[in-house]
C-alpha cells in the first residue's frame, strides 16, 4: 500500500503518511466545538527527489491545507510528514519553531497571490535577501551580489532590487517570489497555485522558468493547481484529491490516458479543452461537492459516482497500488470501464 | 445572412485613473448576430470586460466615458444607439436586464445579500414584465427549475450566502434569463468555479443557448471555455481587436501573431508533460499611452517598422475572418 516498499527511502524527499487536518467548528457564545471540517482526511503521498508531484482537485478538496501542513505552517491533527533535506530526516509535524526555520532552508513555498505574499514596505533587495540575512548574516556588497544573481536567474534585472512590489507587474512579482524561494538553494519547493493569477502569456513564461530551474538545480516540486492542463504539463506524477483524500496517483501521461478512478475521469471530461472539435465530450456529473464537515460514508465520491454500489457506500476504500506506479482508491476499478482523454496534441495525434 | 442584432462601430472608451488616462477600448468594430455566441478572449487589460459593460450602458457608472463611436441596437424595427443613451435614463433601463441580460464572474458580489433568491429573481420580472407578487414567485420557482436547482420550492426562500458557488451562478443565470433576453452578456461566468462544477455551468449555458437560440457575448480569458462556448471568436489586445473568425478557424488556422502566440503558450496545446512551451516575450503594458501603431508590435516577432508607426486596418481573407495586422496587407 505504501510507496515505501518499492522506492528506497533515500529516493523519497517528502513522505506524507496518514496525514489529517481537522478544523473545529465552534458555535454559540461558549465557542463549543460542535464538529469539525475534515480538510485533509488521511493522505498518503510522496515527492521523490528531482521530480514534480502534481496535486489537482476542485476548490475545497484540501490541496492548499495539505501543502500548509506539509510545510509546517499549520499543525497537523494526525499522521506524519517526513522530510529528508540536507541528509537529515525530520518529521515536520513534530518540529518546534526554531527547528522548522532550519528545515525551511531546504523547503520553500511559492504562493498563489503575488500581490499579497510580498511585503509592500520592503524593497525587492530585502524581500529576496531576507533569508540570506537571517540565516547567513549576509550583508552589504555580498548581499547585493547574491540578490543580483538570483534576480537574473528568474529573468529580472539587478535594477529591480531597489523597486517596491507595487512597481512591478503580476508576473514580475511572481518572479520575485521564485527568487526569494531560491535564495537558500532549497531541495523542495511547494508551489501553491503559483501561476493561477497570471495571464496566459505570462503564465507560460513562469512555467518555463520553473522547469528550467528544476533541470538546472535538481529541484523537487510539489505543484498544486486546480487547472488540470497546467498540473499535467508540469508534473512527472499527479495525485488527484477529492474531499480531503487522495483518490488516484499515476504518472501524468498515464492519468490522462488511462484513469483508474471515476472522479479522475470526471475531471478529465469536464476540463474545457482549447479545441472546438472536442465540444460535446463533456460528461456532466450530478450534484455538488459535499461539505467536508459532513463527508459521505464509505467512498466520499459515491453520491456522485455513476458506478457506485452498496459496497462503495459502506467501505472507505484505501489508496492501493493496483498496477506498478498506479494507485487508486476505487474498489471497482477492475470491473468498470473508464476512459482517458489525452489533452496534448501530439499524443492525441499518435492515438488515432 | 443572419439577422444583425447589434453593431458596434469605432467604439472608444477611456477611464481616468489618478493622473493617468486609461485607454481601455480604442476604436473597435464588431457585430452580434441572432443566435450568435461571440467569444471575446484576451489577457487582463485588453478591454474585453469594458466592451461588455459598454453594451449595458454601465461605463459612466464605472467612472469611464465613451469618447467615440456607436453601439447600434436593433429594436422593433428602429435603431437605438446605446452609447448615446443617458446612463440612468428610462430608455437604457428598459433595455438593460430585459433585452440585454448579464451574468458576472463573482456571483456573491453581484447578488444582494439581504434579499432571498425569490426576491432577487422576482424583482426583475416584476419590474420588466409587470407580474404581481404571486406570479413573480411562481416564475422564480420555474426559472430555478430551468437552471437545474434541486428543490426549487425550498431554495426560492434561501439567501445567496446559503448557497454554494455553483448554485449562486445558477441563480445569476436564472435572473439573467428571467425576461427572455435577446442578448446575454456573460463576463467570465465560470472563472470562480472549477472542475466538475465549472463543467455543470458550461453545460447549462450551452443547453440554454441551444434551446432559446439566444445571442451571447461570452467574455473569457480561458481559451478552453471559449472553444467550447463560442461559434465566433474575437481576440482583443490593449483595447483593440486583433482578429475575428469563426471558432474552428481561430483554433486551426489563426493568422494574427498574437492569436498564434496565445494558442502556443497554452500548456494543453504543448506536445506533452514537461515539453517546451512557446512563450510570448515581454508583458502586457498598461494602457495609459496612446499607441500609434499596432499595440502588439513591441512583443511581436514579425514586427516591421510600419507596425510601430501606423495602425493596421482590418485586413482578412474574407468578410468572416478579419485580422488587424500589416502582414496581411
Amino acid at each position: 500500500m505504501s510507496e515505501k516498499a518499492k522506492i528506497s527511502d533515500n529516493a523519497v524527499l517528502l513522505q506524507v503518511s496518514g496525514l489529517k487536518k481537522y478544523f473545529p467548528i465552534q458555535r454559540g457564545i461558549l465557542r463549543r466545538t460542535t464538529g469539525s471540517i475534515r480538510a485533509v482526511d488521511g493522505v498518503d503521498l510522496s515527492v521523490r527527489r528531482k521530480e514534480t508531484l502534481g496535486l489537482v482537485g476542485e476548490s475545497g478538496s484540501g490541496k492548499t491545507t495539505l501543502a500548509r501542513v506539509a510545510a509546517g505552517l499549520v499543525p497537523a491533527t494526525g499522521g506524519s510528514v517526513v522530510f529528508r533535506g540536507s541528509g537529515r530526516e525530520v518529521d515536520m509535524t513534530k518540529l518546534g519553531k526554531k527547528e522548522k526555520r532550519i528545515v525551511w532552508r531546504d523547503m520553500q513555498m511559492i504562493f498563489q497571490d503575488p500581490y499579497s505574499s510580498l511585503n509592500s514596505r520592503m524593497p525587492i533587495l530585502e524581500i529576496v535577501g531576507e533569508s540570506l540575512i537571517v540565516n547567513h548574516g549576509t550583508r552589504g556588497r555580498e548581499l547585493r551580489t547574491r540578490v543580483t544573481g538570483l534576480l537574473e536567474k528568474v529573468g529580472l534585472l539587478s535594477s529591480h532590487m531597489n523597486c517596491y512590489p507595487h512597481e512591478l507587474s503580476g508576473g514580475q512579482k511572481q518572479r520575485v517570489g521564485i527568487a526569494r524561494a531560491l535564495a537558500l538553494d532549497p531541495e523542495l519547493i511547494i508551489c501553491d497555485e503559483s501561476v493561477s493569477a497570471l495571464d496566459v502569456s505570462v503564465q507560460s513564461q513562469i512555467l518555463t522558468l520553473l522547469l528550467d530551474l528544476q533541470k538546472e538545480r535538481g529541484l523537487s516540486y510539489l505543484f498544486i493547481a486546480h487547472n488540470l492542463s497546467v498540473v499535467g504539463f508540469m508534473s512527472d506524477r499527479v495525485a488527484v484529491m477529492y474531499l480531503g483524500r487522495v483518490v488516484e496517483i499515476a504518472s501524468s501521461k498515464e492519468l490522462f490516458n488511462r484513469p483508474l478512478h471515476p472522479y479522475s475521469e470526471a475531471l478529465l471530461f469536464n476540463y474545457p479543452v482549447p479545441d472546438p472539435n472536442a465540444v460535446g465530450e463533456r460528461r456532466v456529473l450530478k450534484g455538488e461537492v459535499p461539505s467536508p464537515a459532513n463527508p459521505p460514508q464509505g467512498c466520499a465520491f459515491h453520491p456522485r459516482c455513476p458506478h457506485a454500489t452498496d459496497k462503495c457506500k459502506a467501505e472507505k476504500p484505501p489508496l492501493a497500488e493496483v498496477e506498478p506506479e498506479h494507485w487508486t482508491a476505487c474498489i471497482r476499478w477492475q470491473e468498470i470501464e473508464l476512459q482517458g482523454r489525452p489533452i496534448w496534441k501530439a499524443e492525441a495525434a499518435s492515438e488515432h | 445572412m443572419p439577422e444583425t442584432l447589434l453593431k458596434v462601430r469605432d467604439l472608444a472608451i477611456r477611464f481616468q485613473r489618478d493622473e493617468n488616462i486609461v485607454y481601455a477600448v480604442n476604436g473597435i468594430d464588431f457585430d452580434i448576430f441572432k443566435g450568435d455566441v461571440l467569444g471575446v478572449v484576451g489577457e487582463s487589460g485588453c478591454g474585453k470586460s469594458v466592451t461588455g459593460y459598454s453594451l449595458l450602458g454601465l461605463i459612466p457608472s464605472m467612472g469611464g466615458r465613451v469618447t467615440k463611436g456607436s453601439i447600434r441596437y436593433e429594436r422593433n424595427g428602429e435603431t437605438i444607439d446605446l452609447a448615446g443613451l443617458p446612463p440612468k435614463g428610462e430608455a437604457i433601463r428598459e433595455i438593460r436586464g430585459k433585452e440585454l441580460g448579464m451574468i458576472f464572474q463573482e456571483p456573491m458580489r453581484s447578488l444582494s445579500p439581504v434579499y432571498t433568491v425569490g426576491e432577487l429573481i422576482g424583482e426583475t420580472v416584476r419590474l420588466h414584465m409587470g407580474l404581481n407578487k404571486k406570479e413573480a414567485r411562481e416564475r422564480s420557482v420555474e426559472l430555478l427549475r430551468k437552471v437545474q436547482i434541486a428543490d426549487p420550492e425550498q431554495r426560492v426562500d434561501t439567501f445567496p450566502h446559503q448557497l454554494s458557488g455553483g448554485m449562486r451562478q445558477r441563480v445569476m443565470i436564472a435572473i439573467a434569463l428571467s425576461c427572455n433576453p435577446k442578448i446575454l452578456i456573460a463576463d467570465e461566468p465560470t472563472t470562480s468555479l472549477d472542475g466538475t462544477i465549472e463543467g455543470q455551468i458550461l453545460q447549462l449555458l450551452r443547453d440554454l443557448q441551444n434551446e432559446r437560440h439566444m445571442s451571447i457575448l461570452f467574455i473569457s480569458h480561458d481559451l478552453g471555455v471559449i472553444a467550447e462556448m463560442a461559434n465566433r471568436v474575437m481576440v482583443m489586445y490593449l483595447g483593440r481587436i486583433m482578429e475575428i473568425a469563426d471558432v474552428k478557424t481561430i483554433f486551426a488556422d489563426p493568422l494574427h501573431p498574437y492569436t498564434q502566440g496565445l494558442l502556443r503558450s497554452n500548456p494543453s496545446l504543448a506536445s506533452g508533460p514537461k515539453s517546451r512551451l512557446e512563450v510570448i516575450p515581454g508583458i502586457v503594458p498598461e494602457a495609459t499611452k496612446k499607441i500609434a501603431g499596432c499595440p502588439f508590435a513591441p512583443r511581436c516577432e514579425s514586427a516591421m517598422d510600419k507596425c510601430f508607426k501606423k495602425r493596421p486596418p482590418a485586413f482578412g481573407p474574407g468578410k468572416d475572418h478579419i485580422v488587424e495586422c500589416w502582414l496581411y496587407e
